[in-house]
């Protein structure tokens, strides 16, 4: 919940643009709860671009990043044409191990910035200049 | 000498045989967690290897306290069974309570709630749906990743989990007495005021960062205690100003409803209460900051 104040507040530095929704993946999410997530998001018209941010107690950072990873596949295996940017802030549980394994896969439209603050206005920053 | 726990609590896990008991048993005891016994009726009696060590299995919290001396419980009960796991620590008299699970019925938690009370209010309870607590370098009760930040003078407390490690990794470099997530579920045990009470009266806290969001008035009501009985600096942070109306957020009890339990009516009531409120967490920080520099 804390996101989207801070993603509302990066957002009123660039042109105004708000959060279109809050997913709350929950505590321990596992990479399939992350990906179903990433699907839901991905499928909504009114969102630009996505800010996944987590800070791991339960929750691991590598499940996480794995999830982000197998999401993109999943669409692009269904044929589904992904465009959205994806900034992704990762600390906590399996911080460095998350931060790997997006380094690793290297998608194109995955960031990572590694501040929550500077995260949600890159997220905001992409979401105007769409 | 920090709040509600330290290094000669004495702990045991209910639930511990579970995955996420084992799992979370595991990093407790990596934290340097007194942990003396797990309770599990239906395997009373064993004992299980958590890295090399041996933790016996009581079949109940009356034998564990009796047979170990245990003074703190951390509940990992599934939420169907968890209001019986609770009754039966109280019954105990075991003095903390700490309960992570997360899905209690609000109903189940009032009836726990209300008997410790009936009973002399023996057993504090911190939780449901919480992360537990912690004091950096002598123990942790629950899921607070022990690596975030070391031992320090700032004392925090945290209706969420998450906001707990963000903020205790923001002021890391300083470190804290203890950190207490409280949860975020409509009826709680221990509460911001409780909280706040202990940081005031304990020596080793300087300043207290407390983390509120919307719903109910625990902030409101916070603001007024903190107003007559803190000396001690407070800094606080309200999640949930952008959060639309009527829509629970997350935690179960986050709902803004009409005008009440709003982030604005929040924040207004802390710094009538002198209390400093930043903008995002890391703008919190960023206060507490510069109130111990001076």
């Amino acid at each position: 919940m804390s996101t989207l104040d801070v993603v509302a507040y990066a957002g009123e530095a660039h042109g105004g643009v708000k959060p279109a929704n809050f997913l709350d993946i929950g505590g321990g999410a596992s990479a399939a709860v992350m990906a179903n997530g990433l699907e839901i998001i991905l499928g909504d018209p009114d969102v630009k671009s996505v800010f996944v941010n987590v800070f791991g107690g339960i929750t691991a950072c590598d499940e996480v990043a794995n999830g982000i990873v197998q999401a993109l596949q999943l669409l692009k295996d269904k044929g589904e044409d992904v465009t959205k940017p994806l900034v992704v802030r990762l600390d906590g549980n399996n911080a460095e191990l998350g931060r790997k394994i997006l380094s690793d896969a290297n998608h194109p439209l995955v960031q990572r910035v590694d501040t929550m603050d500077g995260a949600a206005d890159k997220a905001a920053e992409l979401a105007a200049a769409k | 000498m920090a709040i509600f726990l330290n290094k000669d609590s004495k702990v045991i896990v209910q639930g511990m045989t579970g995955a996420t008991g084992m799992k979370h048993t595991k990093l407790m005891l990596a934290d340097g967690t007194n942990i003396v016994g797990g309770v599990n009726p239906r395997k009373a009696g064993t004992s299980v290897d958590i890295d090399g060590n041996d933790i016996p299995v009581f079949g109940t919290v009356a034998e564990a306290i009796e047979k170990t001396g245990a003074n703190v419980s951390v509940l990992f009960v599934p939420p169907a069974f968890a209001k019986a796991a609770v009754v039966e620590a109280i019954d105990a008299e075991i003095p903390l309570a700490v309960v992570i699970t997360e899905g209690i019925a609000v109903h189940d938690s009032a009836a726990f709630y209300a008997y410790a009370v009936s009973q002399g209010n023996k057993t504090r309870i911190i939780g449901p749906n919480c992360p537990g607590l912690i004091t950096p370098g002598q123990s942790n009760a629950g899921i607070i990743p022990g690596d975030i930040t070391k031992p320090g003078r700032i004392g925090l407390v945290s209706k969420s989990g998450t906001l707990t490690y963000q903020m205790m990794y923001e002021l890391r470099d300083i470190g804290f007495s203890s950190a207490v997530g409280i949860g975020g579920d409509p009826v709680i045990g221990t509460t911001h005021i409780d909280a706040l009470a202990a940081f005031e009266a304990d020596p080793d806290t300087d300043l207290i960062v407390m983390i509120g969001e919307i719903g109910g008035d625990a902030e409101e009501r916070a603001a007024a205690f903190i107003k007559e009985n803190v000396k001690k600096p407070v800094v606080g942070y309200v999640a949930g100003f952008t959060a639309p109306e009527g829509k629970t957020m997350g935690h179960a009890g986050a709902i803004v409803s009409g005008s009440s339990g709003t982030a604005a009516a929040k924040k207004e009531a802390l710094e009538a209460a002198g209390v400093k409120v930043g903008k995002t967490p890391t703008e919190t920080a960023k206060l507490a900051r510069a109130i111990l520099a001076g």
